[in-house]
């Protein structure tokens, strides 16, 4: 194990509530003024199906492991502020679909603002139904629709059924995923949109092989498990990129033996995966 | 033409019933139904002799098999007929069969009063069948997601089911269901005060509550009586309890083995406080229906669940509590573990998990396991952990790394196969062993 193998775990346990920032600067042996990697959790508690918490637990941890200086803030209400200026990784974690108008009545003051903040190359993932967030429009079963910000050039549409099973694609940067698809919205790529990845298994977007859509570092996937915690390795691409957008230099590496029981139990998802395609 | 297919539904159903009862005596909980409902889809509405004034549906994610089980000894105890679905087949087929067994050849119901478990996403369809007037809703939590999705479908598909002519007995101390008494012509609230098994959580940067049901904003718990249930409000725009309870658990003595409700006591035949949420809603719906409270003691004394969540197993030396949960419902999964953690001394922690099949295909479901959190295990004292499972024993042990368990400590078995356990705990010193797992997998056969 490396010797940041311990670093999470005891800048989390020195948390109390919900602290301003959680950093993992000092612990790294940073100093304090060091240019850190802004990673903001949109509405931890409305975003909340599915694990969701997890994939924001990976990125810190992720981050300790490769040396990374991090630092982390909560966007607890619909009320805040939503410090665009200060974000490098914006992260919609899966959330129930009966939040969706009200965060994006919200999200929509500031349309331009994150058109911007697109554009300027810094990344916003949001997961499973929180795509409705970047979509162009959310279709629900009622009829009724949300317009989304549009940054990914994509439609949703409310399934009748939801669809349950494993997912395992590859990302067009070539990284391998495993995880879990609770599919409620089936996704529909217009004209010119690129998919995030290509399916080996599962349905993705809607079972045509394609899975979640991408834009510069605007990243839409149904990918849930927490699939960052299921795939350290996604995360740390992820967050290299990110911190090449945001300006943080450094050599950032990720050590397997760091890794071990998550490689280990990918292989057990990826056999227990081939099994099913098999029979 | 409509009675001629009725009656050969319920003819044939009956056959079904004899049959099946031959053969296999105690299944049969659903094919009958089946049968019935393939030859007239109207079977259960044209039933006669339902009285939806004296039929209680009761529906939830949690606790339903308690209530209906307990409801209907409350009933029975007391020299009431009922019809009731106690084997846990919720759906229009199971509740069609329930009926059948207790109808006459005319299609006639012996009994007074139907109480049925529903499932959450058929009740519109059994409700249009048979409008009962009287609705119990457990709770509304994360489970079986293959099937539900999240807790906003389940409020959704209750709500479809729900009109002015119902009653809907709510548990103020849940939120997602709390707010599902606005669908109903009558809403009756019931609750569980603050006691001694109350707690708080441990809160850290990750903490995470559940969005309130009209703004979205972060729940605040005063205190959790079970895991997400309890005394809440919503700071943002105040939604919560706006009045008192109107049936209310409010003095428990765990160890006197009771609680009271408006001012007189009642036997209580259980040690933990998720039984107390099944008393106070079967209080409520039958007082509502007429029932005395010396009934309802009567009835409550002598009430027991032969179906407990909790056992012990001996094995390589060692008393094994097993503690059984479901895998898919973090509430379970924390009060499983919060229960182990009640034990202060160093123990042995194991974990058994499964792939997910609701419906076809089965896959490595994992999403339970950040709703949870393990650190109450680990802070009461843990000397060695083991996670057990086929397709995601591995995904477990990553979980409790987050938490930071000792993956010196830790060991990962592909199954809970008997033997394999007894090897691992063999050599390992004499400590107290935990094991929580879902309800159906242990004790399966070594292929």
């Amino acid at each position: 194990m490396s010797s940041n193998y311990k670093i999470f775990n005891e800048i989390r346990k020195n948390t109390s509530g919900h602290d301003a920032v959680l950093s993992n600067v000092s612990e790294l042996g940073f100093d304090k003024d060091t240019r850190a990697l802004h990673i903001l959790w949109m509405y931890p508690d409305a975003l909340n199906v599915f694990g969701g918490r997890g994939d924001l637990m990976a990125l810190m941890r992720i981050s300790c492991l490769m040396g990374l200086p991090t630092e982390m803030r909560r966007l607890d209400s619909l009320a805040d502020d939503i410090p665009l200026d200060w974000a490098d990784i914006i992260y919609f974690a899966s959330g129930d679909l009966t939040c969706m108008a009200d965060i994006l009545k919200v999200q929509k003051t500031r349309q331009e603002d994150y058109r911007r903040y697109a554009e300027s190359g810094r990344m916003i993932i949001a997961v499973s139904s929180s795509g409705a967030v970047l979509a162009d429009e959310t279709i629900m079963s009622d009829g009724t629709s949300v317009k989304g910000l549009g940054l990914l050039r994509m439609k949703m549409t409310e399934r009748e059924k939801i669809h349950g099973d494993d997912l395992w694609f590859t990302t067009r940067e070539g990284i391998e995923v495993t995880g879990n698809q609770i599919q409620l919205l089936d996704v529909e790529l217009e004209e010119g949109q690129e998919p995030w990845g290509t399916i080996v298994y599962g349905r993705g977007n809607n079972d045509n092989g394609s899975e979640g859509a991408e834009t510069g570092n605007v990243i839409y996937t149904a990918c849930v498990g927490p699939a960052l915690v299921r795939n350290p390795w996604l995360a740390a691409d992820l967050l290299r990129r990110a911190a090449k957008a945001a300006g943080v230099s450094g050599e950032f590496s990720l050590d397997d033996e760091d890794i071990r029981q998550e490689i280990l139990s990918a292989e057990e998802a990826r056999e227990f995966i081939r099994n099913k395609m098999q029979h | 033409m409509n009675s001629i297919r009725f009656y050969l539904a319920l003819w044939i159903s009956k056959l079904a019933v004899i049959v099946i009862n031959t053969v296999a005596k105690g299944r049969g909980t659903n094919l009958p139904g089946q049968v019935a409902l393939r030859i007239d889809p109207l079977f259960v509405k044209h039933m006669k002799g339902v009285d939806p004034a004296k039929t209680v549906f009761v529906t939830g994610t949690n606790g339903k098999s308690t209530t209906v089980n307990m409801l209907h000894h409350v009933f029975t105890s007391n020299g009431y007929t009922v019809a009731a679905n106690l084997d846990g087949a919720n759906m229009l087929t199971g509740v069609a069969t329930a009926l059948i067994k207790d109808s006459t050849l005319s299609g006639r119901i012996r009994s007074e009063y139907v109480i049925m478990e529903t499932d959450e996403r058929y009740l519109r369809f059994i409700r249009k069948q048979i409008p009962a007037r009287q609705l119990i809703i457990t709770n509304i939590q994360k489970d079986q997601t293959q099937r539900n999705g999240e807790p906003g479908v389940i409020s959704r598909k209750i709500a479809e089911a729900m009109g002015p002519d119902l009653t809907v007995f709510v548990n103020q101390d849940e939120p997602r269901s709390y707010a599902l008494g606005d669908n109903a012509g009558r809403a009756v609230s019931y609750a569980v005060k603050e006691n001694s098994k109350s707690f708080h959580k441990e809160q850290d940067f990750f903490s995470v509550t559940i969005p309130c049901e009209k703004c979205h904003e972060p729940i605040v718990f005063h205190a959790h009586n079970i895991e997400n249930v309890g005394p809440f409000v919503c700071p943002a725009c105040g939604y919560g309890a706006e009045k008192p309870a109107d049936y209310l658990v409010d003095a428990v003595d765990y160890e006197g083995h009771s609680f009271t409700v408006k001012g007189r006591t009642y036997p209580f035949n259980f040690s933990t406080p998720y039984f107390l949420y099944c008393y106070i809603s079967v209080f409520a719906a039958a007082s509502e229906m007429g029932m005395t409270e010396d009934e309802l003691w009567h009835g409550f004394e002598t009430f027991t669940d032969l179906r407990g969540r909790l056992a012990t197993k001996h094995i390589a030396g060692k008393t094994l509590n097993y503690i059984k949960m479901k895998q898919e419902n973090p509430e379970t999964i924390q009060s499983s573990l919060n229960l182990l953690a009640e034990d202060p001394e160093d123990k042995i922690f194991m974990f058994g998990l499964d792939e997910t099949l609701d419906y076809y295909p089965p896959f490595t479901n994992t999403l339970a396991l950040f709703d949870v959190d393990f650190r109450p295990v680990l802070n009461s004292g843990l000397s060695r952990s083991v996670c057990m499972s086929r397709a995601i024993g591995r995904a477990a042990a990553v979980r409790m790394l987050y938490d930071g368990f000792d993956p010196d400590k830790m060991t990962v078995l592909p199954a809970s196969y008997e033997e394999d356990v007894a090897a691992v705990l063999e050599p390992l010193p004499d400590k107290p062993v935990y094991l929580v797992e879902e309800i159906p997998y242990y004790k399966k056969p070594k292929k």
